[in-house]
């Protein structure tokens, strides 16, 4: 992480006196006399550098419906197209929206003439669309969210609901790496879509999904995607400074996919597994009982592990079936890197595409055993 | 807290931000040396004793808001807060540092933009703080402020945060895109400092201690009453505030430089719907487009329904906030230059027109 850097200016700027503006000077407006010399200093910082370097790359999204009222978004410029840009963005329902407009940092706009939805995914709640333009953007540098450390600072930048705070900058750090945004205990299958990435503590409001969440270098490391807030309604305890950002290495596919095919899909294990994390005792008793379950387990789940994947159940025909992983066992390594909750298995997942092969280590919970299997997704 | 050790750079040639004046005013500095930049704790115990709490009757529990100590002459000591701190009080008490009550007069008050200047007797206990230039303010820089917020409880509480935005405006965006009064484009600097009730009209500090403006008020929910809003707070520029605070000082009333009976829309966030509707080229990135409601209105001479205002003395006018804060410091009868498009003629042609500012009285 670069060391935050302050350099400090001080230039002298003559005070003049005898005129009711104190601080600002025209040329054609001299007053007589120079009474005193006033010192001013200009702090540049890492944040301000980062915000210069990056503001012209981020917007808002004006998706107006027929009957006349739209919705506002923001959104960051992720990729340069051979005539124009992609600019990701809020999911927009395109059977909805007309009418799309787009302002950039420095005021630019865009309007519907120029915008393609390229394409969405609800589930990452987010579209990609295309800006078609001459015009020279700024394209921000990205770096790669798998290598965001935590306590890490970043600096986030949308447009929170009302349009007068346009690009709103605020200042944070990463409060958690591989986070799912809806966690989910217990029983995750990996046919649907767990979207991961991470936690930063940067204030953030409603509107600003969408917006960049930058490193100290001014690279793009994530796109804001929720802010978790209060369910409870009035009297209700706030939740302060949680939001939830896709990483860029968790969208690389995805946008990859959706420029060359317009849609994005999730390549598929075939496993249905259980998170062993966070479950108590009582709670895999009950699992192995059969309690809330379609259909009772063929193996039963061991009570003294505590973490890793148990796997209960094999599609049939799958990329897991065709490699022969057994049932009961427990997913500990995914390429490598230890599995201690399913969004670890999930973000790799969302690193791949159908085709690519993945390697899974998987424990034997009688005998501790460990053995790898290589898988085809599909 | 890390000790910043920064070296100045004084070879570098600054232009001087002056708004009206273009690159003849501009300066360079050729000697070099090393500041320090003081941690956050030392910087803190210079500046706590200019800030003060403001309360109405003597002993009531709790503070309404705060204020601080920012001038002295042979007999007193003068004190900026909000308006809206002390608009309902006969008389304020400014709390010290040190918990004294002292008994202040209300010098004057400046109700639309929300400053109030207080005095009271001189106090030795106390430091008059040094002012900053805040049209020197980055988006990103680090600022920290202290007030009272919530009660007396939590007096000289400290929060840090970074300026999220310069140019947000007093009166917000308006969503149906209706036209509104000059005068009530007041430029805001925004925070993601927290700030709470009962940090209103107290100072907003730069890392070297300098205040830069007067924390008057936050978003609390933008869209959704259960979501809420956070860390959106807003402070009016100190720059803006000194031009008030010289008059009320000298007369107790403030009557702002104006340029007449004016709405205005900007430019910069306009919709194309809007933009059709009033005939403005999709191209234009930037402007205050202008309606002189009466012949008070300096452009009330231009043969046009509206105007759009784009350059003021050869300066590019970003928006209305932007136009009323270089006006605003100049006296009446200040000639400006401006540059505009007719909107009933040939959009596309520039026409100037000399005016002169006038008093608000």
């Amino acid at each position: 992480m670069k060391k935050k850097l302050l350099t400090l200016g001080i230039l002298s700027l003559l005070v003049i006196s005898g005129c009711e503006s104190f601080f600002y000077v025209s040329s054609e407006f001299q007053c007589e006399t120079v009474e005193t010399t006033r010192t001013v200093y200009t702090i540049e910082n890492t944040y301000t550098e980062v915000y210069d370097l990056v503001h012209e790359s981020v917007g808002t999204v004006y998706a107006n419906t027929l009957s006349g009222e739209y919705a506002v978004y923001s959104g960051t410029i992720i990729k340069k197209a051979s005539d124009g840009y992609y600019f990701i963005t809020s999911y927009i329902d395109s059977a909805l929206y007309v009418d799309l407009e787009i302002i950039l940092g420095n005021y630019q706009h865009y309007f519907e003439k120029d915008i393609t939805i390229v394409g969405s995914h609800l589930p990452f709640n987010l579209s990609l669309l295309k800006i078609t333009t001459s015009d020279e953007i700024y394209v921000p540098v990205i770096a790669p969210s798998s290598e965001l450390i935590m306590g890490e600072s970043v600096l986030a930048l949308g447009t929170p609901a009302a349009s007068s705070t346009f690009n709103t900058f605020t200042k944070g750090i990463v409060s958690g790496t591989y986070q799912s945004y809806v966690p989910e205990l217990n029983m995750i299958i990996d046919d649907i879509t767990n979207v991961v990435g991470f936690l930063f503590d940067a204030p953030t409001n409603y509107g600003e999904r969408g917006g960049g969440v930058f490193n100290l270098q001014g690279e793009l490391v994530g796109i804001i995607s929720e802010r978790y807030y209060s369910s409870g309604g009035a009297g209700a305890i706030s939740v302060d400074s949680m939001t939830f950002a896709l990483g860029t290495d968790e969208l690389a596919t995805p946008v990859n996919q959706i420029i060359e095919n317009g849609s994005y899909s999730k390549p598929k294990m075939g496993i249905t597994v259980m998170e062993l994390f966070g479950m108590s005792t009582a709670q895999k008793e009950a699992i192995n009982a059969g309690e809330g379950l379609e259909q009772p387990l063929e193996v039963l789940m061991p009570l003294d592990i505590y973490k890793g994947l148990f796997i209960s159940l094999i599609s049939p025909n799958s990329a897991a079936a065709d490699a022969g992983i057994p049932l009961g066992q427990i997913i500990t390594h995914v390429n490598g890197m230890e599995v201690l909750r399913m969004s670890i298995l999930d973000a790799t997942l969302m690193h791949h595409v159908a085709g690519d092969s993945l390697t899974i280590t998987v424990m034997n919970p009688t005998d501790l055993t460990s053995r790898d299997y290589t898988l085809t997704l599909k | 807290m890390n000790k910043f050790v920064l070296p100045i750079l004084l070879g570098i040639s600054l232009i001087i931000s002056i708004p009206l004046s273009t690159s003849s005013h501009s300066t360079s500095l050729s000697t070099s040396s090393t500041v320090q930049i003081d941690t956050l704790e030392n910087t803190f115990n210079k500046v706590y004793k200019g800030v003060v709490g403001i309360q109405g009757e003597l002993g009531e529990y709790g503070s309404i808001g705060s204020g601080f100590i920012f001038s002295k002459d042979e007999e007193y000591h003068y004190v900026l807060t909000n308006n809206h701190v002390v608009d309902s009080l006969e008389a304020a008490f400014v709390r010290l540092h040190n918990g004294k009550l002292v008994t202040a007069e209300i010098l004057g008050t400046e109700p639309n933009i929300d400053v109030a200047l207080l005095r009271m007797p001189l106090q030795e206990e106390v430091v008059e703080l040094e002012i900053g230039d805040s049209s020197y303010i980055n988006v990103g820089e680090e600022v920290f402020a202290i007030g009272n917020p919530m009660s007396v409880e939590y007096s000289l509480h400290l929060s840090l945060g970074i300026v999220s935005s310069t140019r947000v405006l007093f009166t917000s965006y308006d969503q149906n895109n209706r036209l509104i009064r000059l005068e009530k484009r007041q430029y805001l600097t925004q925070v993601d400092t927290p700030i709470n009730p009962g940090n209103s009209g107290g100072p907003l500090f730069n890392m070297l201690g300098q205040v830069i403006g007067i924390n008057s008020s936050k978003s609390i929910a933008s869209y959704d009453m259960q979501q809420g809003d956070e860390a959106i707070g807003f402070a009016l520029p100190i720059n803006d505030v000194m031009i008030i605070a010289s008059q009320l000082k000298t007369t107790g009333v403030f009557y702002p430089t104006t340029l007449g009976n004016n709405k205005v829309l900007d430019i910069q966030l306009m919709t194309k719907t809007k933009r059709e509707e009033l005939s403005i080229p999709l191209s234009l990135r930037l402007g205050v487009y202008v309606e002189s409601v009466d012949s008070t209105s300096v452009f009330s001479s231009i043969d046009a329904d509206a105007i759009i205002l784009t350059k003021l003395n050869g300066i590019e006018l970003l928006d209305s906030g932007h136009l009323r804060s270089l006006y605003f410091h100049y006296p009446p009868g200040y000639k400006l230059n401006f540059t505009y498009l007719a909107m009933n003629r040939d959009q596309t042609s520039e026409h100037t027109i000399e005016v002169a500012t006038l008093l608000n009285k």
